[in-house]
């Protein structure tokens, strides 16, 4: 059944894996209108490939400079009354589409997003990204959808009403994160965000601790970029307001505290402190586990347990970076590197 | 997206909460919102999260005590009632600050609101 959606492709450089990305959009249940990849300057033969699988491919004149650029770029041409945004690395599951078409029964539904698992669990950093996933959207996301305010429609896998797009421009350049930008201006405008756990995707997640902090270190800028850009009209809505606040502590001051105070009394008073590191744990093992053994993965899931601590330690210092150097340096992040 | 620190701080006490008053606000809906339906499932799962980590952060506690031998109270020698008290303060002490910070931001939510309208 072909459904009123236009997928738009940003792409980058992506011949090693945007044909899986194709093939998984071509497979869905809902089959969309049309699908769009935006070759945006590719130096390899990204273009071919898509073309080659009966897509259609568009190019802007010279490389757009971020995902949202691109994204933009193709937006101008979609007269379908949804667009599906995915990111060329990310594959689908099946129904993914079906799923999340469905939360636009609700007029006042703008966006919509999935659970979001990684295609690749290898490496120290994938595996941190996986642990991460599974507690996040089993648990945290889950709440927030129901309390209606599901923080983020990710930017690897969301639907929208094209309308909405068009009216607030597009995805803004004006941060690192646009799509939380897109998000919290639709609750500003009070519109809803649905989270869909049954839609699932699997992007490529970083590899290696290069790519790692690309990402890390966008999201954390972005967040930040959001919050200054955006604190007065989320004071405005209920529930968000409590998520951002909470968030900016944990994210500020607990990590001051978790990679400064904790080893500071470790060595000054007792070793004992150094439980502080993994007291939290039934906090990250619950909810990852029970995602886990209803996919058949809980051994992979416990072997990972590691790696997200150290993924998280990473993650904190870098959030620290990034407010130092947007708050106290006022060195804004404006250049978009790609994080995988 | 998780930005600092997913799974520590006075964040996972807040999902905690708000998953704890999941099952009245759903009674609530239920009762008073005629075409809604009582969410068993998924009230139950995420309830049921909340429960075992509750189970497990307090399982932590007796492990490190009891079988690592490890004295986690800063009052060793007080009598039982104290030392309760004194193993329970970190957690009394993360939740009032959680209520703080989150009866700030009703405070701030509030004046904003109030001066919001003055501006147009």
């Amino acid at each position: 059944m072909v459904c009123p959606v236009t997928v738009i492709v940003p792409a980058y450089n992506e011949a090693d894996c945007i044909a899986d990305t194709v093939n998984s959009l071509l497979a869905q249940t809902l089959t969309p209108q049309e699908i769009i990849v935006v070759d945006d300057g590719s130096t390899d033969n990204t273009a071919d490939i898509c073309r080659a699988l009966g897509v259609t491919v568009i190019a802007p004149p010279e490389n757009t400079g971020s995902k949202a650029g691109a994204q933009n770029y193709a937006l101008s041409q979609v007269d379908t009354k949804y667009t599906l945004a995915i990111d060329a690395d990310t594959t689908l599951k099946s129904d993914a589409l079906e799923k999340l078409f469905s939360a636009m029964d609700d007029p006042e539904v703008v966006a919509a997003c999935g659970f979001v698992i990684p295609q690749h669990v290898n490496t120290l950093w994938e595996r941190g990204r996986y642990v991460e996933y599974l507690m996040a959207f089993t648990f945290y996301k889950e709440v927030q959808e129901y309390y209606e305010k599901p923080l983020i429609s990710s930017g690897c896998f969301s639907l929208f009403r094209t309308e909405y797009l068009q009216k607030i421009k597009g995805w803004s350049l004006r941060t690192m994160a646009e799509d939380m930008d897109l998000t919290w201006t639709a609750y500003q405008l009070g519109k809803k965000v649905r989270f869909i756990p049954s839609a699932i995707c699997y992007p490529i997640e970083p590899h290696n601790f290069n790519f790692m902090h690309k990402q890390l270190k966008r999201w954390a800028h972005g967040f930040i970029q959001n919050v200054r850009l955006h604190w007065k009209g989320i004071l405005q809505v209920p529930f968000l307001r409590s998520i951002v606040t909470v968030m900016c502590w944990d994210a500020s001051i607990a990590s001051i505290f978790y990679l400064s105070l904790i080893p500071l009394l470790a060595v000054t008073v007792s070793p004992v402190f150094l439980l502080g590191y993994i007291i939290d744990l039934p906090m990250v093992l619950v909810p990852t586990l029970l995602k886990a053994y209803s996919r058949g993965e809980t051994w992979k899931a416990l072997s990972s347990i590691p790696a997200f601590m150290v993924l998280r330690v990473v993650n904190s210092a870098i959030f620290l970076q990034a407010l130092f150097n947007e708050l106290v340096l006022k060195k804004t992040l404006t250049t978009y590197e790609k994080g995988h | 997206m998780n930005i600092g620190l997913p799974g520590a701080g006075i964040g996972g006490l807040y999902y905690l909460l708000c998953t704890s008053l999941m099952p009245f606000k759903e009674l609530f809906l239920t009762l008073t919102v005629a075409e809604h339906k009582f969410r068993y499932r998924l009230v139950f799962t995420q309830v049921s999260i909340a429960v075992g980590i509750v189970i497990g952060l307090v399982a932590m506690y007796q492990v490190a005590s009891n079988v690592l031998g490890l004295d986690l109270s800063l009052a060793a020698g007080m009598d039982g009632e104290s030392q309760l008290f004194y193993a329970t303060l970190p957690v009394l002490i993360s939740l009032g600050l959680l209520l703080l910070i989150l009866m700030l931001v009703e405070v701030a939510a509030f004046f904003q609101k109030r001066k919001a309208p003055a501006r147009s």
